[in-house]
């Protein structure tokens, strides 16, 4: 991956967590995604899109040459983003973002969101605050 | 001051305070719209649920908003499969595209909105609520904004019924305290589940399936449940199914529709891009 920005993490333990709470796997398989990468991406906000099965968010992404590459990102469903604390008004054209994303295993512009934060410091977005009562209710 | 006056006095106080005037100086609290099941955070839930654990109950009375895919398919024992079984099976499994990958699990009808049917009803359904009738029980899931009918009047399956129902034909009977709920005359289009082992695939069933549910109360916020599934022309052996289900109080259902117009946008522009497939017309 060319982008300049794009820092590589392996965050293991955070994917376990994420997978056994089933919290983004209930409609889809996430085989399009690599969910062993984990990069984020600085980029400015061209569309955010409230709505279901799944919400998404693009942004551009200025590569090593200056020129932007879009990105996509799938978000969770409506429901989960709620509880997560985001809203049709949480993003909005032209706001500078850094989305954490598991990348398409294809290498192209596409990520399933882990987490999003504003140029301030504000989280919009971070899936593992959302807890994991599945698995406690089948003990 | 006389009696008269004094009950004269009484009957004006009365008459104020249940008039609609006073009403309008000090109006009742009215009731919050309330959140999904899925639209809180698992502390919220355990926050809520410790606030009333231990009320009192009625253990035939189910009434209320329940899980959030609390329960899923036991994939742990999954029988073995007839001939006749693998082959439906084996038609589940995702296309690929020229480099190998898995197109998500692009045979499923749930990318698509086709009805989840029961029991994947039960398994996926982002919360759900039992709406208790004398002549039948009401089950609504938020997934999809749909609902199941289970009768209670006292009338059996139908042996041949004349149109095969994605929910199925459901009757529900108490036994002791446990509702008993005895279904068949399945459309086979649905599947039981997706197969979590493996998403490519899903768990297909035939048109003979018969399905027993149990439901106990086994406290205010929680029910028992037992999903038993026969279908001897799929699987060799039932399919039991068993855990708990967990109330979720201060929720409500909302409107999950599955839109087949946003499903196709979705699919199109992140779910096939991803792997490489070209957009479905």
């Amino acid at each position: 991956m060319r982008i300049h920005q794009v820092l590589v993490l392996l965050l293991f333990p955070l994917l376990t967590v994420l997978s056994a709470t089933g919290v983004m796997s209930a409609h889809h398989s996430m085989a399009g995604y690599d969910t062993t990468k984990v990069v984020v991406l600085q980029g400015v906000v061209s569309e955010y899109t409230w709505r279901n099965p799944h919400v998404w968010v693009t942004w551009d992404v200025k590569d090593n040459t200056g020129k932007a590459v879009q990105w996509t990102g799938e978000l969770p469903a409506i429901n989960t983003n709620l509880s997560l604390g985001m809203t049709k008004n949480s993003l909005k054209m032209g706001d500078e973002i850094a989305v954490t994303v598991n990348p398409s295993k294809l290498g192209s512009p596409e990520g399933r969101v882990l987490k999003i934060v504003k140029k301030d410091g504000t989280v919009v977005m971070d899936i593992n605050r959302r807890g994991g009562i599945q698995g406690e209710l089948q003990q | 001051m006389t009696t008269r006056t004094i009950v004269l006095i009484v009957a004006v106080a009365a008459a104020m305070a249940s008039s609609p005037l006073t009403f309008a100086q000090n109006p009742p609290a009215r009731p919050n719209w309330r959140p999904c099941p899925r639209c809180i955070l698992d502390q919220q839930v355990r926050d809520a649920v410790a606030k009333v654990k231990d009320l009192p109950f009625n253990p035939r009375d189910l009434s209320g908003v329940w899980g959030n895919n609390d329960l899923l398919l036991d994939t742990k024992t999954v029988p073995p499969m007839t001939a006749w079984g693998k082959q439906q099976y084996e038609a589940t499994k995702a296309e690929e595209t020229a480099g190998g990958l898995a197109i998500s699990n692009s045979k499923d009808g749930m990318l698509i909105c086709d009805p989840l049917g029961y029991p994947r009803s039960l398994w996926v359904n982002d919360g759900f609520e039992f709406v208790m009738l004398p002549d039948r029980v009401l089950q609504f899931f938020e997934w999809s904004h749909t609902w199941r009918t289970i009768w209670t009047d006292g009338r059996e399956l139908p042996d041949d019924p004349p149109v095969a129902r994605w929910h199925g034909y459901a009757i529900g009977r108490w036994d002791g305290d446990t509702f008993v709920v005895e279904s068949s005359g399945f459309d086979d289009r649905s599947w039981l589940s997706e197969d979590r082992r493996d998403r490519r695939w899903g768990f297909p069933h035939s048109d003979q399936m018969r399905m027993i549910e149990r439901y106990k109360r086994a406290s205010y916020v929680s029910l028992d449940v037992t999903v038993t599934i026969e279908d001897p022309k799929t699987y060799t052996q039932p399919w039991v199914t068993s855990g708990k289900i967990g109330l979720r109080p201060g929720t409500e259902i909302s409107e999950y529709f599955c839109v087949p117009s946003e499903s196709q946008d979705f699919n199109n522009r992140l779910l096939r891009p991803s792997v490489g497939a070209a957009p479905n017309k």
